[in-house]
């Protein structure tokens, strides 16, 4: 495989600890999103992976080689200039270092969210995975929008003003919100 | 060929029901008193909080802030510090341009709050004033090119009252002027069913020169009466256009007063030990410092600091939740003119107790109703908690907007904002959503009588 991204905007979003139908409703719904933004975005499933993948499936790979191949997908689409968003229902913690660094640019996203994050585990340094929580309970579109919002925050994704489709560019955004300040709406 | 029936909707932005009463007791504002006879002006609740870009959402769904999304002019991204002007791709309820539109209505609309960026609809939507600029608030180059020769501007320019009051009258007259002529236009060449529009004017009037027309101001008080007379002549142009197939719509989304005192909660919740800053000149939600108990934002709109929603929340869902927020509320209701030691609050409203829906996680955590003559305001960092200045002397208030639906007699009926599009579908033979919160006044009416 020859890595043809030279655009950086490649990176996989891993959604953890995601049972039920949470991993593939959250995962589907974000793709959209960013697709809506300008990005290329998609999700890869188990299914995907082992038509993709030189290790393909059987019937009994343990967790961690499913793991594994998945990311081996996460990655080749990352350096590729997409991003990748894949699920699992095993905690974050037990996604081993090979696996990370497997994929490169690596999002986590603790979909069940229990207890105080661990220091650091916000860092985002360049070999570093990042992880964001979402709330137990929350509804799948308030995950994605607060996964997006933290996304821009930490600059993987451009804000929606950003964006062709947003309502405004920031120039236009802040104009408006001068004409806003001036009427006492702020 | 069978005719069916349609609605017209002239919006008349922060016009007060009660200042109209003693217009008309004045013998003032004959056209609209001949559309008061059509169908009796009723005085109208509106949402909370009562700015336009809330209120027109609330009209245009028929829902509450929890259903539609709408808050203010400006909100958060949830889990984040990042805030954004609100528009009509965050409204999450189908709006009655949407709903006439799936029925095979045609609909046209033209600078109703909160329609920027115009969404598509069978029929055509010009933008609000949330637009940047005309060619975005025109859905297409020929409707662009159609305002531009006109001269039409999405909004006055409130700069201009800030540099020198004495020029916007003018100003105001000119934009107000182009817009009747697009209405004019648009009635003329458009095919609707449902046809808006919205006089933005009378607001940005109230907002510069409520106080001086109050006292008598000599300088500015027969201006601003000539510029409602004015309103009045266009309102009478307009309603001789109506046949008898057409139920002619006129309100307003909140009422006005003078302001005595705005006041910055943010500085107030500094003040007292609920907020703290990261910089040394806050400016934004992102320099709130991870402890702070609470923030607001424009106008009244209290968050707290709640872990898992806000960006660096601590205060935990359930009992602390509570107890803070209690404690809060109570403070926030004592709160006195430093000035004058006058109450400030009339009451402070928990959010379960206005909104309910599916955007209810969004809500502000408790709304300030403030007593009349005192603004909330959401800014930070500023160093004093009340601040009178002369460029912005009117505010919204909550209980006074109007209402008359031509050929209804809303007699004792209160309605509230959320009832006219319920209303208006109902004229219309189109059946509403069960989420509306509104009901048909016609219903309603008959159920009084």
């Amino acid at each position: 495989v020859v890595s043809t991204d030279t655009s950086g905007t490649g990176f996989a979003i891993w959604l953890t600890d995601a049972s039920g139908e949470d991993g593939p409703r959250i995962a589907g719904l974000l793709a959209g999103e960013l697709a809506g933004r300008g990005l290329r975005a998609d999700v890869v499933d188990g299914h995907v992976a082992s038509a993709a993948s030189s290790d393909p499936a059987t019937t009994d790979e343990t967790p961690e080689t499913r793991a594994r191949r998945i990311a081996w997908g996460c990655g080749l689409l990352a350096r590729n200039g997409i991003v990748a968003i894949a699920w699992a229902s095993t905690p974050g913690r037990d996604m081993s270092p090979d696996v990370r660094s497997q994929i490169g640019r690596l999002v986590e996203v603790d979909v069940a969210m229990a207890g105080e994050a661990p220091a650091g585990q916000e860092s985002h340094g360049s070999d570093e995975p990042v992880t964001l929580r979402t709330e137990p309970g929350q509804r799948p579109e308030e995950a994605v929008a607060r996964i997006v919002g933290r996304l821009e925050e930490l600059g993987y994704v451009a804000g929606r003003s950003a964006d062709a489709g947003a309502a405004y560019t920031p120039d236009e955004e802040s104009e408006v919100t001068d004409r806003l300040r001036d009427l006492g709406y702020l | 060929m069978q005719s069916r029936p349609r609605v017209l909707v002239v919006a008349l932005d922060g016009v007060p029901y009660t200042y109209v009463q003693g217009l008309f007791e004045a013998g003032e504002m004959p056209n609209l008193r001949a559309i008061h006879e059509l169908g009796p002006i009723a005085q109208m609740d509106t949402s909370v909080p009562n700015v336009s870009s809330v209120a027109w959402a609330s009209f245009m769904t028929g829902a509450n802030p929890g259903k539609h999304n709408i808050y203010g002019f400006l909100d958060r991204h949830l889990g984040t510090s990042r805030t954004y002007i609100p528009t009509s791709r965050d409204i999450r309820a189908p709006t009655i341009l949407e709903l006439l539109s799936a029925a095979g209505r045609r609909v046209f609309s033209m600078n109703v709050p909160v329609t920027y960026p115009p969404r598509p609809v069978n029929g055509t939507v010009i933008g609000c004033f949330l637009s940047p600029n005309l060619e975005k608030a025109s859905p297409t180059p020929a409707v662009f090119e159609v305002l531009s020769r006109i001269g039409y501007q999405v909004d006055a320019d409130p700069w201009r009252a800030r540099n020198d009051k004495s020029d916007f009258v003018p100003h105001l007259v000119e934009v107000f002027e182009a817009r009747m002529e697009a209405t004019r236009h648009f009635w003329h060449q458009e095919r609707w069913d449902f046809f808006m529009t919205h006089i933005m004017e009378t607001d940005r009037l109230h907002h510069f020169f409520w106080e001086e027309m109050e006292r008598g101001d000599p300088r500015v008080a027969p201006a601003f009466l000539d510029f409602y007379r004015r309103v009045d002549r266009a309102l009478g142009e307009i309603r001789s256009w109506v046949d008898d197939e057409t139920t002619l719509v006129v309100l307003s989304d909140h009422g006005f007063c003078s302001i005595r005192q705005e006041v910055h909660v943010n500085s107030w919740l500094a003040q007292n030990g609920y907020l703290s800053y990261t910089s040394g000149e806050p400016k934004a939600l992102a320099d709130v410092a991870p402890e702070s108990v609470a923030y607001s934002l424009d106008p009244g709109r209290i968050y707290l600091n709640v872990r898992g929603r806000e960006v660096n929340g601590h205060i935990e869902p359930g009992a602390e939740y509570e107890r803070v927020r209690a404690e809060l509320a109570d403070a926030l209701v004592a709160m006195v003119d430093p000035n004058s030691g006058a109450p400030m609050v009339k009451r402070v409203i928990p959010r379960e107790k206005l909104y309910s829906g599916e955007s209810f996680e969004s809500a502000p955590d408790l709304v300030m109703d403030m007593v009349d003559g005192y603004d909330a305001k959401g800014p930070f960092g500023r160093a004093q908690v009340t601040f009178k200045g002369d460029a912005l002397v009117g505010m919204h208030t909550t209980p006074d907007a109007l209402l008359s639906v031509s050929g209804l007699e809303l007699g004792s009926t209160r309605p509230n904002i959320v009832d006219v599009a319920p209303t208006i579908l109902d004229r219309l033979g189109v059946e509403a959503p069960e989420e509306m919160d509104g009901r048909s006044l016609a219903t309603a009416v008959v159920a009084d009588v």
